[in-house]
């Protein structure tokens, strides 16, 4: 048994160093991969700990990962940061200077203005759920496309090919967009 | 966009990650350099979102998973207590156990002295069942052990008549024979039992069945029966093992008492078909078992008969011989402490009853002798159900003869057999095994 079964199967008794471990471990990728999402530092905090409270029920109710921990901790984040899109698709509570501020890079290191992130943001959010994330997962995570494949049970053809159509339809919307 | 370009798209994010610049990739595909080159800008954009986001941090990781651990640890299923003890340890608890029997034995008091006087429905009568339990846990000896399983049953049957005595109404269950049906007063056990409408009988109950008898009494006194079951399996194989605990038929460990119903000549390596009840705890208790009277099924080197006037095969009735039971006479009750007679010490079969004649001995099977402390105990196997077989006999006293007479007549079906007596199956039926601590 491998070391990441032998931590689930010990995660699925509720031990506390095995969870600990598995929060020190994931807890920070989750959050990275909602901020990327939605682009605000508390919405992705709230968005990772219901991943970890889902992920408790999920090893209590016996639905939880199966075989692989981490494609089933960013499978469940895809799924809370849609549901909170479709909550708060109405009324964004972002502000651009929340997203700018939020960061705590220098600003020789930001590499995008805040108008620019948002306008990219924006863009975003009108892929599809799942071009949105292969996006999150090969920019914000730098997943290869191999381990994105696996994780999300698709070919890596196909994982080329959602990425490709993603950028394409970016750069299309950002086209628009400037006319 | 058509595939084409989807196709060179692919082919230029691939080099772009691995290293190929962008100037470098527009100069390849000239045709679509303009639309590569806003693709191209929109990786780039995603590229550098995605550092930015890499070097942001929680704020406050740890208590995050503070939060997570303690929700954890609320959610937490309940430890089931294991108790892991090494062999010294275990020993040390079977010791402790043991000095625990005696003191509170020595003290005859407490609540253990109060629970012995208690009844079914009683708070205290499940400390009285727990103690006997662990009482038969402790006694390896089999004597010993059915001995004391026999006090225990007298006792089931004490607190029946008890309850009936003191008008008490309270579940009840117990196990036994039903003696008689008329109308919808059985009797079982000695003990006349209502079967009403409600009555869930499972199986065909008959006369002389064992049933399992699930109750309560009434403020009359009267038991009615709220389940009887005489449910059983049917099952076929070849007998592999008769031993005075168990027979070994096609792999399955059967038990047989005096009340199983045996047809055929009883012998080792002879093909059966049984009718048994299973227990929740997988015991099968023999109904009825059909020998097929074949004697070319018995078992290569299985003699039929032997010459040697050696112990039956057949298992042997043990120092305990009459079912605690109210029917008769109470004097019928067990002496579990009689004497033996020094005839009976080593005779194992029944001759000194004088309401039945002597019947003719079986020949013996030497592969299956009784166990020696068997064989030396004292035999009271008074019943008639546990006559011999006469099925393999000689007249009584017959000096032993070699195998296959000349002229083989078919001798009289027998009907019973020496068996285990009753006491020690409805022990091993209330107590089933292997009985753990």
């Amino acid at each position: 048994m491998s070391d990441k079964h032998k931590l689930l199967a010990q995660a699925r008794r509720f031990d506390q160093d095995a969870l600990s471990q598995i929060h020190d471990q994931y807890y920070a990728p989750i959050f990275r991969y909602a901020l990327y999402r939605t682009g605000d530092r508390e919405t992705a905090e709230d968005i990772a700990s219901e991943v970890f409270a889902r992920l408790l029920q999920g090893l209590r109710s016996g639905a939880g990962p199966k075989t692989t921990l981490v494609g089933w901790l960013f499978g469940v984040a895809a799924r809370v940061v849609s549901d909170h899109f479709r909550q708060t698709f109405r009324s964004p509570t972002v502000e651009l200077d929340d997203v700018l501020t939020d960061y705590d890079d220098t600003p020789s290191t930001l590499t995008l203005a805040a108008l620019e992130r948002e306008e990219l943001r924006q863009a975003v959010l009108s892929l599809t759920e799942e071009q949105q994330h292969v996006i999150a997962l090969r920019f914000g995570q730098e997943m290869p496309i191999q381990e994105v494949a696996r994780m999300m049970g698709k070919t890596e053809g196909a994982i080329k090919q959602l990425q490709a159509r993603a950028i394409a339809a970016l750069a299309r919307q950002i086209k628009r967009d400037k006319r | 966009m058509n595939d084409e370009h989807l196709a060179i798209l692919i082919e230029c994010l691939e080099a772009l990650e691995a290293g190929v610049s962008a100037e470098e990739l527009l100069a390849r595909f000239p045709a679509e350099a303009a639309q590569l080159a806003l693709e191209l800008r929109m990786a780039a954009r995603l590229t550098a979102w995605g550092d930015e986001t890499q070097r942001a941090t929680p704020s406050a990781p740890g208590q995050a998973r503070a939060a997570f651990l303690a929700t954890a640890a609320s959610m937490a299923p309940a430890a089931k207590p294991q108790l892991r003890l090494s062999w010294f340890l275990r020993s040390r608890l079977v010791l402790s156990l043991i000095a625990l029997v005696v003191m509170l034995a020595a003290i005859g008091g407490g609540v253990l002295g109060a629970s012995a006087a208690s009844l079914p429905g009683d708070p205290l009568y499940a400390v009285k069942r727990s103690f006997e339990n662990m009482q038969l846990s402790l006694v390896r000896d089999p004597v010993r052990r059915v001995n004391l399983e026999e006090t225990f049953l007298n006792r089931r049957v004490q607190e029946i008549q008890a309850l009936q005595s003191a008008r008490r109404v309270t579940t009840v269950e117990f196990i036994g024979l039903v003696n008689a049906m008329e109308g919808e007063m059985w009797k079982i056990n000695g003990f006349t039992v209502q079967v009403i409408s409600a009555t869930l009988v499972e199986g065909s109950p008959q006369v002389g069945d064992l049933v399992e008898v699930s109750g309560h009494t009434r403020t009359d006194g009267q038991i009615v029966a709220d389940r009887i079951d005489s449910e059983g399996i049917d099952f076929a194989g070849v007998v592999e093992e008769m031993s005075v605990q168990a027979w070994v038929i096609g792999g399955k460990r059967v038990i047989v008492t005096p009340d199983t119903r045996i047809t055929g000549t009883a012998r080792v390596g002879a093909r059966v078909e049984v009718h048994a009840r299973v227990f929740p705890d997988g015991t099968r208790l023999a109904l009825k078992i059909e020998f097929e009277d074949d004697s070319d099924l018995l078992l290569p080197g299985q003699p039929k008969a032997t010459p040697n006037p050696g112990p039956t095969a057949r298992p042997v009735a043990t120092p305990t011989a009459t079912l605690p039971s109210r029917q008769g006479d109470p004097a019928q009750k067990p002496e579990a402490t009689r004497t033996p007679e020094p005839d009976e010490t080593r005779e194992p079969t029944r001759a000194s009853d004088p309401t039945h004649p002597p019947e003719p001995t079986r020949a013996p099977e030497p592969t299956h002798a009784p166990e020696p402390s068997k064989a030396t105990e004292p035999t009271r196997a008074t019943a008639p159900t546990s006559a011999p077989d006469p099925s393999r006999t000689r007249e009584p006293d017959h000096t032993p003869e070699p195998a296959h007479p000349p002229e083989p007549t078919k001798p009289p079906e027998p009907t019973e057999l020496p068996r285990p007596t009753e006491t020690q199956a409805l022990k091993q039926m209330e107590t089933p095994f292997p009985r753990k601590m």
